[in-house]
């Protein structure tokens, strides 16, 4: 117990939110262990993207507690946040995007762009240096806003559906990248997504939502389905996982 | 080349309405005092060269204290009113009102408080040009989507950061389009300032000019006050694409 708690790098207790008096959530609990990634499936409006919000420090709880590492979120700032909208600004090309958080965070331009090009270099998106967004397919766009996020040094990295608004393709092979450089560059993830298969995929555990009146219904590990490679074998645990996502989902807004 | 083709057309109908001008005022005989012909208009703008350079400088001097205030002011009172909800709330509303006051009626006691000298032609210039400024900014301002504000917190940016780095830059667009209305505006609030009280500028030589029945006088003033709103608001346009070039908003 007390080797879990040390471990523990994102833990939410009891939080409640409402918004213009309409209850968003209610009595959230979760933890998250040090370099784990999990996965935040649930309806829409269910209130996940919320809950980021909440632990990135951009909303403020009604009641309940967030630590980091045992020590209580009370700034911004301290974790990383993606967001599924192209975030990029479209006056700066991609290396001076990419920068943007250490500029604010106080580091010179030139330091930040040295730092910055060699993560450009590992991450393979060296010739995308000085392209400006409109440029850049929206599968660039999120590479660079997932590096501007990776080059500040929060241990914490929350995803809010970073890829919801690129096609199948570019979404499979944006899997797999993120996959590879988590495994270099490891952090604690939190990703929202509505998409079961990509939860399962890059996950080793998945939590499911409910409706605002629910919370968090379920957690559900996701170990011996996925190969090496980062690809899903299709056995049967798969589909057992999947299914019964499903059926909480479908529990979740109160329809079964 | 793109340049010479979009603006032709214009400049061929520009020299044929002179030419239908011409003719028309030599057919119908009508007297010079009335409507004087255009080539009468060119040979007044020869002749009265240096009177009318002398006066454009004053003219042109007033325009340009008057907008420089006017633009620190306006962006001053736009970056207050949009960081401070208190501000604005207290101030928006009166700047909102204020565009239906005519100017105009105020021109006269702005002479009384300030004298005839270029101070008041200044502050008639201020008051043209202000607050379509402010109103342009201030929604420029506050027009960034929500998600890049949301972006800059979690990177950690303060208040003043997520101003140098994305509202400015993200309202360049509407802050030329009140630069360019206030270039326009500010011509004709110094030449209204000047109609009011002065004793040199373009306003007070068309002022001056008409009850002496020099009309040609009169036209080759407005020729070259036309000459000035044009510079003014080209070099605008100017400016608003070697910024926007740099900072474009897609």
């Amino acid at each position: 117990m007390k080797n879990d708690l040390m471990n523990t790098s994102l833990s939410i207790k009891n939080v409640y939110y409402s918004y213009d008096d309409q209850l968003v959530l209610r009595n959230i609990n979760l933890d998250i262990q040090k370099g784990e990634f999990v996965s935040l499936i649930g309806p829409s409006g269910s209130g996940k993207s919320t809950l980021l919000n909440i632990i990135s420090g951009l909303e403020l709880p009604e009641s309940g507690k967030i630590t980091i590492d045992g020590q209580e979120v009370s700034t911004l700032g301290k974790t990383s946040h993606m967001h599924q909208q192209d975030t990029l600004l479209p006056w700066r090309n991609a290396l001076d995007n990419a920068i943007l958080g250490l500029e604010i965070n106080g580091f010179s331009k030139d330091k930040s762009k040295k730092i910055a090009i060699k993560l450009f270099r590992e991450f393979g998106l060296f010739e995308s240096l000085y392209k400006m967004p409109w440029q850049m397919s929206g599968g660039m766009k999120q590479r660079i806003a997932f590096l501007r996020n990776m080059l500040l040094s929060n241990e914490i990295l929350l995803l809010d559906e970073p890829f919801g608004s690129v096609d199948a393709i570019t979404r499979t092979s944006l899997r797999k990248w993120l996959k590879n450089i988590l495994v270099d560059y490891p952090r604690t993830v939190l990703l929202v997504t509505h998409d079961i298969d990509e939860a399962i995929l890059l996950s080793s555990k998945i939590f499911v939502m409910g409706d605002k009146d629910f919370g968090i219904i379920k957690e559900i590990s996701t170990s011996n389905i996925i190969e090496k490679n980062g690809d899903i074998i299709f056995n049967e645990s798969y589909l057992l996982i999947r299914r019964q996502i499903l059926e909480l989902l479908k529990l979740g807004k109160g329809s079964n | 080349m793109n340049l010479f083709r979009d603006w032709l057309p214009a400049f061929i109908l520009f020299l044929f309405g002179f030419f239908l001008w011409e003719i028309s005022v030599k057919i119908f005989d009508v007297p010079d005092w009335l409507l004087p012909a255009p080539s009468q208009i060119i040979v007044e703008l020869l002749n009265s060269f240096m009177l009318l350079l002398m006066h454009s400088q004053v003219t042109v001097k007033e325009i340009f204290f008057g907008l420089t205030i006017s633009l620190i002011l306006a962006f001053s009172l736009s970056i207050a009113i949009s960081w401070s909800s208190i501000i604005n709330k207290a101030v928006f509303p009166f700047v909102i009102t204020s565009l239906i006051i005519p100017i105009f009626t105020l021109a006269p006691l702005i002479v009384v408080w300030f004298g005839t000298g270029i101070a008041s032609k200044i502050v008639v210039v201020v008051l043209f040009t202000f607050f379509p400024v402010v109103i342009t900014t201030v929604n420029g301002l506050k027009s960034s989507d929500k998600v890049m504000v949301d972006m800059f917190k979690t990177l950690g940016a303060n208040k003043f950061q997520i101003y140098l780095k994305l509202y400015i830059p993200g309202a360049l667009p509407q802050i030329f389009s009140g630069i360019k209305v206030a270039s326009v505006l500010a011509v004709i609030g110094a030449v209204i300032g000047e109609w009011i009280g002065s004793s040199a500028g373009l306003g007070w030589l068309i002022k001056l000019s008409g009850p002496q029945f020099k009309t040609e006088r009169v036209f080759a003033s407005i020729f070259a006050l036309s000459v000035i709103a044009i510079a003014l608001y080209l070099f605008t346009i100017l400016l608003e694409k070697f910024i926007l070039k740099r900072y474009p908003k897609n």
